[in-house]
C-alpha cells in the first residue's frame, strides 16, 4: 500500500473531524483517502456520532434539571435583581450606644487608653511619693543628711536624730525608722502601740 | 452511509470534497456574511434605552434577551460547574453583569460572544473558589438528590432499567472525563462540542487564535476517548 493510501490512525481521524489540520502531515491526502476508503469513512462517522452522542446526552441531562418552569423562575429572579441593580445599598447604622461602647475597643484606642493609664499612674505615684516622705533620713550616697527635711506628718522625725549614715544597710535603715517611735512616742499612736505585741514578748510566749 | 442534515459535528472547517463531508456540517463559517442576530439587535436597543434613562423599558427588552440565551447559558454553566445551584447563580450573575455594563457593548460584534465570554469567566472564577473551599471542607455532591432524581426520571421514561443504568453510568463517566481535562481544553470542548461553536467563535470568546483552539479541541477529544476507553476496560 502506498503511503497515501494507508488508513488513517485514531489521531488523524480526530484531527480530520475537529479540523485540526496542524495535526495532520498532509491534510489534503487524508481527505482524499476518506473519499475512497469506506472503512475509514465508516470510522469517521462513528467518531462523529460519538461526539454527537456526548453532546446530546449532556444537553438532555441539563434540560432534565433546568425545566421550563425552573427557567421561568430564574428569569423572574434575574429581572427582580435588575430592578435593584446599580442602586447603592442602604446603610443601617448600629445603635448609638453600642457604637460608642464598641468604639473604645478598637486597636489604636486601646493602646492610647493603656498609655494614658500608665502615665496617670506614674504621675500619681510620683506625687504621692513627694507628699509622703517615707525616708526622711535617707540621704543620697556620699552626702550626709544634715538638713532637716520638711515633712507633713508630725511623727516623721529629723534625719539627724535617726543618724542614718551613708552606706548603712537596709536592716539598719528599717530599725532606724522605728527608733523615733521609741525615743519620742507619739501620743496618737500610744494606744495602738500598747495593743501591738513586741517581738520580745512574742518570743517569750513561744518558749 | 448516514446523512444527517444538521451534521453530527460541526468543526467550522472548510472542506472542498465529498458530499458526506459537507453533510456532516464541516462548513466554513468564517467566510459567511455576518448577520446581526436578534440578541445583538435587542442588546443595542437596551443600550440606548439605558443611556436615555428608560430603565423599565430597558429591563423589559433585556428580559427577551434572557429568554433567548437562558437555556444555552445554563447548559454551558452546568457542564462547567456540575452543580445546578452554582450554574443557576453563575448564569444569573452573568446576565446581571451584562445589563450593568451594557454601555460597553459594541453593537457591531455578536452579543452572544460577549455574553458567553462573561459567563465562562464567571464559571472559571467559581471553579477556582470551589477548589479553594474544597481544600478545607468535604466536597459536596455534584448534583443534589432532587436534581439527580429528575435526570433519572426523564431517562427512565423511555428506557428499561438496564438501559437507564447504562445511560446514567455513561453520563457520569463523560462528566468525570471532562472534569479531568485541563481548563483550556475543557473550555474549548464545551464551547465547540456542547455549544456547537465554530473555532472562530471559540477564538473570539476565549481570546485564543483559531489554530490553538483546534489543537486544544484535538487534545481534549483524544484524552476523553482514552479516558472513556480506559474506564470501559476496567469494568
Amino acid at each position: 500500500m502506498k503511503p497515501a493510501e494507508r488508513h488513517l490512525g485514531d489521531d488523524q481521524m480526530i484531527a480530520v473531524v475537529v479540523g485540526a489540520d496542524s495535526r495532520l502531515r498532509r491534510p489534503d491526502a487524508a481527505l482524499a483517502h476518506l473519499e475512497t476508503c469506506t472503512a475509514c469513512t465508516s470510522r469517521y462517522h462513528e467518531l462523529a456520532r460519538q461526539l454527537t452522542d456526548w453532546r446530546d446526552e449532556a444537553q438532555a441531562e441539563a434540560d432534565a434539571i433546568f425545566t421550563p418552569a425552573r427557567l421561568e423562575s430564574q428569569r423572574a429572579q434575574i429581572l427582580a435583581r435588575l430592578e435593584y441593580a446599580g442602586h447603592p445599598a442602604r446603610v443601617i447604622k448600629f445603635p448609638a450606644r453600642g457604637n460608642q461602647s464598641l468604639a473604645i475597643f478598637t486597636g489604636t484606642q486601646v493602646r492610647r487608653w493603656i498609655a494614658a493609664a500608665a502615665a496617670a499612674g506614674l504621675i500619681i505615684g510620683v506625687a504621692a511619693g513627694r507628699m509622703v516622705d517615707f525616708h526622711p533620713a535617707a540621704p543620697q550616697p556620699g552626702v550626709r543628711a544634715t538638713a532637716t527635711a520638711p515633712t507633713a506628718a508630725p511623727r516623721v522625725r529629723d534625719t539627724e536624730r535617726t543618724g542614718v549614715k551613708p552606706g548603712t544597710d537596709d536592716q539598719e535603715i528599717l530599725l532606724n525608722l522605728d527608733r523615733p517611735l521609741y525615743l519620742q512616742p507619739v501620743a496618737e499612736l500610744e494606744a495602738l502601740d500598747a495593743m501591738t505585741p513586741k517581738p520580745r514578748e512574742v518570743a517569750l510566749k513561744l518558749r | 452511509m448516514p446523512d444527517s442534515p444538521n451534521g453530527p459535528f460541526k468543526a467550522g472547517r472548510k472542506v472542498a470534497t465529498p458530499a458526506e463531508m459537507t453533510a456532516v456540517g464541516l462548513a466554513d463559517v468564517s467566510s459567511a456574511i455576518p448577520v446581526v442576530s436578534p440578541e445583538s439587535r435587542l442588546a443595542g436597543e437596551v443600550k440606548h434605552l439605558v443611556a436615555q434613562g428608560a430603565m423599565a423599558e430597558a429591563r423589559e427588552r433585556f428580559g427577551l434577551i434572557v429568554a433567548h440565551q437562558q437555556r444555552r447559558a445554563i447548559r454551558i454553566a452546568y457542564h462547567f460547574l456540575r452543580d445546578a445551584a452554582d450554574a443557576d447563580e453563575a448564569v444569573q450573575e452573568a446576565f446581571l453583569k451584562v445589563f450593568l455594563h451594557i454601555g460597553s457593548f459594541q453593537e457591531d460584534l455578536p452579543f452572544d460572544t460577549w455574553f458567553t465570554r462573561i459567563l465562562i469567566n464567571g464559571c472559571l472564577d467559581r471553579r477556582k473558589a470551589r477548589r479553594r473551599r474544597e481544600r478545607w471542607l468535604l466536597p459536596a455532591q455534584n448534583t443534589t438528590g432532587d436534581d439527580q432524581g429528575r435526570v433519572e426520571a426523564v431517562a427512565s421514561a423511555a428506557a428499561s432499567p438496564e438501559a437507564m443504568l447504562l445511560l446514567s453510568e455513561r453520563r457520569a463517566q463523560v462528566a468525570q472525563a471532562i472534569e479531568r481535562l485541563p481548563n483550556r481544553q475543557r473550555t474549548v470542548l464545551l464551547l465547540s462540542l456542547y455549544d456547537e461553536r465554530s473555532p472562530r467563535e471559540v477564538s473570539e470568546i476565549t481570546g485564543m487564535n483559531q489554530s490553538t483552539v483546534r489543537v486544544h479541541l484535538f487534545r481534549a477529544v483524544r484524552k476523553m476517548r482514552a479516558m472513556l476507553e480506559g474506564s470501559r476496560e476496567t469494568r
